[in-house]
C-alpha cells in the first residue's frame, strides 16, 4: 500500500506538534521517520493510525484519502514499544484476535495464527500466556499477532526500545529476514540512527514537526541535508572554509574538493566543511584532502576504538576516533592527522 | 459521527442522573432553607440561621458532633499509625491472619454493635457481673459506669472501632506507596530512624492520611445510629432525624442540614488543598519492594499481645452481638442465663424480618448493579476521553464521598415530597413512585447507589490507570469497534476492580444506616438495618435477640461480601477509602 501526507498540520494545546509533513511511503518499503524524542514523529504514526485526527492537511492509503476514519477501518496493525498483549488472552488468541473480528472461519484462522507464529519462530508457544515469555519472545507474538491479519501495511511504534542492547541486536536481523520474505509496507518510528540505517529502505529524519530530509540510509549519512541531520547520524567535526573559484574548500589546513557539497554553495560562499571522527588517519597525505597538526587533550581508551580530543597550535579542537589503538597516546603528544576528500561534506555556514 | 451522538446522548443522561439525584436535592434544600414565605410574599432571609445562631442548644448540638468527629479521629489515628507501621514494614507469623481480623469491624454496623456493647458495659452489665467474681462489681452500691456520663465515651468507642479499619487501609496503601530508596537516601545522609520518620516518611503519608482521616472525621458528625442506640441526642444528626419525622414545618431542620453540608464540604475543600500542595504521586511509586524486616523474639511478642488487644476490643461488639443473638435471657448476669436457637428461626419466620431482609437484598443488588452500569462508563470516560464537562463529571463522582447520609436522605424526603395534584394535573402516579412517604424503594435504591458511586468508579479507574491504553489501541487497529473493544479486552482485564468494587457497593449498601432510616418511613419496605431499628424500640421480650440475630446474618452476608472484595483486590483495597 501507498501512504502518502499531505501538509499535515497538529498542535496540542497551543504547541506545535506537527508543522506541515508531506511524504510519500512507495509499497513493500520499510519506511523509517527517525528523530530525537519530542520531533512528533509519533504522533505522526499515530496520525495514520487513526489515533489522534491532524489539525489540517490529509492522508492517503492508496489515493483513497483516510481523514476521520477510525482506527478500525483503516488496516494499519501497530507494534508498540510496550508490546502490548493482552494478558487475558493465549499468545495463540492474541494473535487470532485480528482474525476472529474479521470473522474467519476457525480452519483459517489456526491456519493462518499457525503461519504467523511461525514467521516469527513463536509456533511452540501458542498454548502459553503472555507473562510466561520473555520480553524479546513477547515483541515476536505482538509482531505476529500484525502480520496475522496480513495487512496492507504495519506500524512500528519504538518496537525494540525495551528490549537490551544483545536482543535488540538480534531482533534487528530478524525483522530484516521477516520483511525479506514478506515485503510489507511499514513505517517504523525510532530515536536509534543505528536501527534506522541497518533496517530502512528510506529514512525521513525529524525535528520539531518537520521533516529535514527524506533518502536511503547511505545518502541521508553521506549527504547531509543540513547540520542538525548530520550530527544526528553521529559526531561530527566542523571546520570553516571558504568555496573556491573552482569549487573546492579552502581552509588554513589545505584545499580539496569535498566528496559532497551542498547544492546551494556558490563560489565565494562560506562554507562548513565536516567529516566524521572516524575519517581521520594517521600520516595520511596519500591523497587529496585536509591535513592537520595536532597534539593530544585527553585519551579515552574504549578497546576496538580510542576516543581522543585533539587541539591545534590555534587552538582548533577535533575528535579523533582511532580504531584498533596499538598504543596509549598521552596528553601532550603530537600526532599528524589527515582527513581524505571523498570523506567530508561541505554545507552552507 | 454516529459514534459521537451516541456518546453525547449516554453523556446527557449520566448528567440528568446525578444533577437530579445528587445536585438538585441540595439546591433544594438550600433554597427552601433562605426562601420563605412571609407576609403573603415569598422573600431571601436568614432567619433559620439566625434563629439556629441564638439558641444554645443548637450550638451544643453542634458542638458535641464536633468533639465526637474529632475524639473518633483521634482515637482512630492512634490505632491505626502504629498498626500501619507495622504490617508495612514488618514480616510476622500471623500476618495475613490479623490483618483479616482487623477488617472485621467493617462489617458490622456500628449501632448494631452498640446493642451488644450496652449489655456488657452498662452500669449492671456483664463486665460489672464478672468483676463481681473477683471483686465489689454490682454489689457496689454505685458500679462503675464504664460508658461515661451519657455514653459520649461509648459513641466514641464504637464509632473509632468501628473506622479505624478506613484508616489503616488508607495508612498501609500510603506507606506502601512510599519508595523505599527515598528513606534509604536519608539514612545513607546520616538520619537515624526517628528522624527518617519525621522528616521523610511522615510527610510522604500526609496525602494518605489526611484522605482517609477526613472520611473518618464526616462519618463521625454525621452518625445517626450510634447516638440513637445510646439515647445521646444532643447531637446533628440526631436533631435532623428528629425534624424529618416530625410532622409539621420546622425551620430548624434545613438550617442543620445546611450548617452540616458546609461544614463537611469546608473540611473536603480543605482538605483537597492541603493534598493538592503536597500530591507526591508524580514522583513514583515504590518500584523495588521492601525487604520487609521480619520480627523476632521481643518485638514478636509485644506485637502479637498489641494486635490480639486491638482485635479483641474490635471484635467486642460482634461477639456481643452474637451472644444476644444465640441467649434466651441474660439479664443482669455476666454471661446469658440459657442458650437458645430460636431468634434464628423467628428471624426466618417473622413477617417482619423476613421483609428486612428481602429487601435489604433486593436495594441493595440493584444499587450495585446501578453502580456497575454507571461506574465503569464513568471511569472509562475519565480515564479514555476528552471531552467538555469531564472536570464536572469527575467532581460529580467524588462529591459524594463529602456528602453525608443524613443530608442527602434529609433532601430526598423534602424535595420529592411530589404532591398528589399540582395545578389541576394528577401527579398521584408519580407521587406513589417517587414520593419517599409512598414508596421510598426507587430512592433508597438511587441513595444507596449515588453515595458508593465513587467506590466504583475509583475502583474501576484505577484498573484503567493499570492498564496501558496501548492494549486498546492495538485491539482498534485489528479492526475491532469500541464497543467490541470494550467488551472484549478492558472489561476481562478489569473485572476483579468491577467484582471488587460491586462487593462493596452492595456491602455498604446492607450496612446503610442514615439513608435507610429515613427514607423507609412504612415497614413493609423496612431494609435490615431499620428493621433491626424498629426492634430495639420493642419492650417485648427477646425482641433484641431477634435483632441480634439479623444483625449476625447482616456480618456473615457483609462477611463473604468482603472476603471477596479482599481477594480480588489485595491489598490494594485501601486506595479505594482515599
Amino acid at each position: 500500500m501507498r501512504i502518502t501526507t499531505q501538509n499535515l498540520r497538529k498542535s496540542f494545546g497551543g504547541t506545535t506538534v506537527i508543522a506541515g509533513v508531506s511524504l510519500v511511503v512507495e509499497e513493500g518499503e520499510m519506511f523509517f521517520l527517525l528523530g530525537p524524542s519530542g520531533c512528533g514523529k509519533t504522533t505522526l504514526l499515530r496520525m495514520i493510525a487513526g489515533f489522534t485526527e491532524s489539525d489540517s492537511g490529509e492522508i492517503f492509503f492508496d489515493g483513497q484519502r483516510v481523514n476521520g476514519l477510525p482506527p478500525e477501518a483503516r488496516q494499519t496493525p501497530m507494534v508498540f514499544q510496550s508490546y502490548a498483549l493482552w494478558p487475558h488472552l493465549s499468545v495463540f488468541e492474541n494473535v487470532a484476535y485480528g482474525l476472529r473480528v474479521k470473522k474467519m472461519p476457525e480452519r483459517e484462522i489456526r491456519r493462518r495464527v499457525g503461519e504467523a507464529l511461525e514467521a516469527t519462530r513463536m509456533g511452540d508457544y501458542a498454548a502459553r500466556a503472555p507473562n510466561q515469555l520473555s520480553g524479546g519472545q513477547q515483541q515476536r507474538v505482538a509482531i505476529s499477532r500484525a502480520l496475522a491479519v496480513d495487512p496492507p501495511a504495519l506500524l512500528f511504534d519504538e518496537p525494540l526500545s525495551n528490549l537490551d542492547a544483545k536482543l535488540r541486536l538480534e531482533m534487528r536481523d530478524e525483522l530484516r529476514e521477516i520483511h525479506r520474505r514478506r515485503p510489507f509496507t511499514a513505517i517504523y518510528v525510532t530515536h536509534d540512527q543505528e536501527e534506522a540505517m541497518t533496517l530502512a529502505t528510506r529514512i525521513a529524519v525529524m525535528e520539531r514537526g518537520t521533516v529535514r530530509q527524506v533518502g536511503s540510509p547511505r545518502e541521508i549519512y553521506t549527504k547531509p541535508g543540513d547540520r542538525f541531520v548530520a550530527e544526528f547520524m553521529g559526531a561530527m567535526n566542523w571546520i570553516s572554509g571558504v568555496v573556491s573559484a573552482d569549487g573546492k574548500v579552502a581552509t588554513p589546513w589545505g584545499e580539496a574538493f569535498p566528496g559532497y557539497r551542498h547544492p546551494s554553495l556558490k563560489p565565494g560562499d562560506p562554507a562548513l566543511l565536516g567529516f566524521r571522527p572516524a575519517a581521520l588517519r594517521l600520516e595520511g597525505s596519500a591523497g587529496e584532502g585536509w591535513e592537520f597538526e595536532m597534539r593530544v587533550a585527553s585519551a579515552q581508551y574504549g578497546g576496538p576504538t580510542q576516543r581522543l580530543r585533539m587541539r591545534t597550535a590555534d587552538g582548533l579542537e577535533i575528535q579523533w576516533i582511532e580504531s584498533n589503538p596499538r598504543q596509549a597516546r598521552a596528553p601532550g603528544e603530537a600526532v599528524r592527522l589527515a582527513v581524505a576528500a571523498s570523506d567530508a561534506v561541505a554545507l552552507p555556514d | 459521527m454516529k459514534n459521537r451522538w451516541k456518546f453525547r446522548t449516554a453523556l446527557a443522561l449520566v448528567f440528568a442522573f446525578l444533577a437530579l439525584f445528587l445536585v438538585w436535592p441540595m439546591v433544594y434544600v438550600v433554597r427552601e432553607s433562605v426562601w420563605i414565605e412571609q407576609e403573603g410574599r415569598m422573600r431571601f432571609t436568614l432567619v433559620f440561621f439566625r434563629l439556629f445562631a441564638q439558641s444554645p442548644f443548637m450550638w451544643a448540638c453542634l458542638l458535641n458532633s464536633l468533639a465526637l468527629a474529632a475524639c473518633s479521629t483521634a482515637v482512630c489515628t492512634a490505632i491505626s499509625l502504629p498498626l500501619a507501621q507495622l504490617f508495612a514494614r514488618r514480616d510476622f507469623p500471623g500476618k495475613t491472619f490479623w490483618q483479616a481480623l482487623l477488617m472485621g469491624p467493617l462489617i458490622l454496623p456500628p449501632f448494631v454493635g452498640a446493642i451488644g456493647v450496652q449489655q456488657i458495659f452498662a452500669r449492671f452489665g456483664a463486665l460489672n457481673h464478672w468483676l463481681g467474681l473477683v471483686g465489689p462489681g454490682v454489689a457496689d452500691p454505685h458500679p462503675v459506669d464504664w460508658l461515661g456520663a451519657g455514653g459520649f465515651a461509648g459513641i466514641v468507642a464504637m464509632q473509632s472501632l468501628h473506622l479505624f479499619p478506613i484508616l489503616f487501609l488508607n495508612l498501609t496503601a500510603a506507606m506502601a506507596n512510599i519508595n523505599p530508596a527515598a528513606r534509604e537516601a536519608a539514612r545513607g545522609l546520616g538520619a537515624g530512624p526517628w528522624r527518617v520518620f519525621r522528616t521523610v516518611t511522615l510527610p510522604l503519608l500526609a496525602p494518605g492520611f489526611f484522605a482517609g482521616a477526613i472520611l473518618v472525621f464526616v462519618w463521625a458528625f454525621t452518625d445517626l445510629g450510634t447516638p440513637l442506640i445510646f439515647g445521646y441526642s444532643n447531637v446533628v444528626a440526631v436533631q435532623i432525624f428528629d425534624k424529618v419525622t416530625e410532622a409539621g414545618f420546622n425551620p430548624f431542620g434545613y438550617a442543620l442540614v445546611i450548617v452540616v453540608l458546609a461544614t463537611t464540604t469546608v473540611l473536603f475543600l480543605a482538605s483537597r488543598r492541603l493534598l493538592a500542595r503536597q500530591d507526591y504521586v508524580t514522583q513514583g511509586k515504590a518500584s523495588a519492594r521492601d525487604d520487609l524486616e521480619p520480627l523476632r523474639g521481643r518485638g514478636l511478642a509485644a506485637a502479637t499481645a498489641g494486635l490480639a488487644l486491638i482485635s479483641f476490643l474490635a471484635l467486642l461488639p460482634h461477639a456481643s452481638v452474637l451472644l444476644q443473638s444465640l441467649s434466651d435471657r441474660w439479664f443482669m448476669s455476666a454471661l446469658p442465663e440459657r442458650w437458645t436457637l430460636e431468634p434464628y428461626r423467628e428471624v426466618f419466620t417473622l413477617p417482619q424480618t423476613v421483609s428486612g431482609l428481602r429487601n435489604s437484598l433486593f436495594y441493595s443488588s440493584l444499587s450495585a448493579l446501578v453502580d456497575v452500569g454507571l461506574g465503569v462508563t464513568i471511569a472509562w470516560w475519565l480515564a479514555r476521553k476528552e471531552f467538555a464537562g469531564k472536570a464536572l463529571l469527575d467532581a460529580l463522582t467524588v462529591l459524594p464521598l463529602a456528602l453525608p447520609g443524613i443530608v442527602l436522605a434529609f433532601g430526598y424526603v423534602m424535595a420529592f415530597d411530589v404532591p398528589a395534584s399540582w395545578r389541576g394535573f394528577d401527579l398521584s402516579g408519580l407521587r406513589a413512585v417517587v414520593n419517599p412517604r409512598e414508596n421510598p424503594m426507587l430512592l433508597l435504591v438511587v441513595s444507596y447507589s449515588v453515595r458508593r458511586l465513587p467506590f466504583l468508579v475509583r475502583s474501576v479507574h484505577a484498573g484503567l490507570r493499570q492498564m496501558s491504553v496501548s492494549l486498546e489501541e492495538a485491539s482498534r487497529n485489528l479492526g475491532a469497534g469500541p464497543a467490541a473493544t470494550v467488551r472484549r479486552i478492558v472489561l476481562p482485564l478489569v473485572r476483579g476492580n468491577v467484582i471488587a468494587g460491586a462487593a462493596l457497593t452492595f456491602a455498604f449498601a446492607f450496612l446503610e444506616v442514615s439513608d435507610s432510616l429515613i427514607l423507609a418511613m412504612k415497614e413493609e419496605f423496612y431494609p435490615v438495618t431499620k428493621t433491626i431499628w424498629a426492634l430495639m424500640g420493642r419492650i417485648e421480650p427477646g425482641a433484641g435477640a431477634v435483632a441480634s440475630a439479623l444483625g449476625v446474618l447482616g456480618m456473615l452476608l457483609l462477611f463473604a461480601a468482603f472476603f471477596l472484595a479482599n481477594h480480588v483486590l489485595g491489598r490494594r483495597m485501601g486506595n479505594l477509602f482515599g
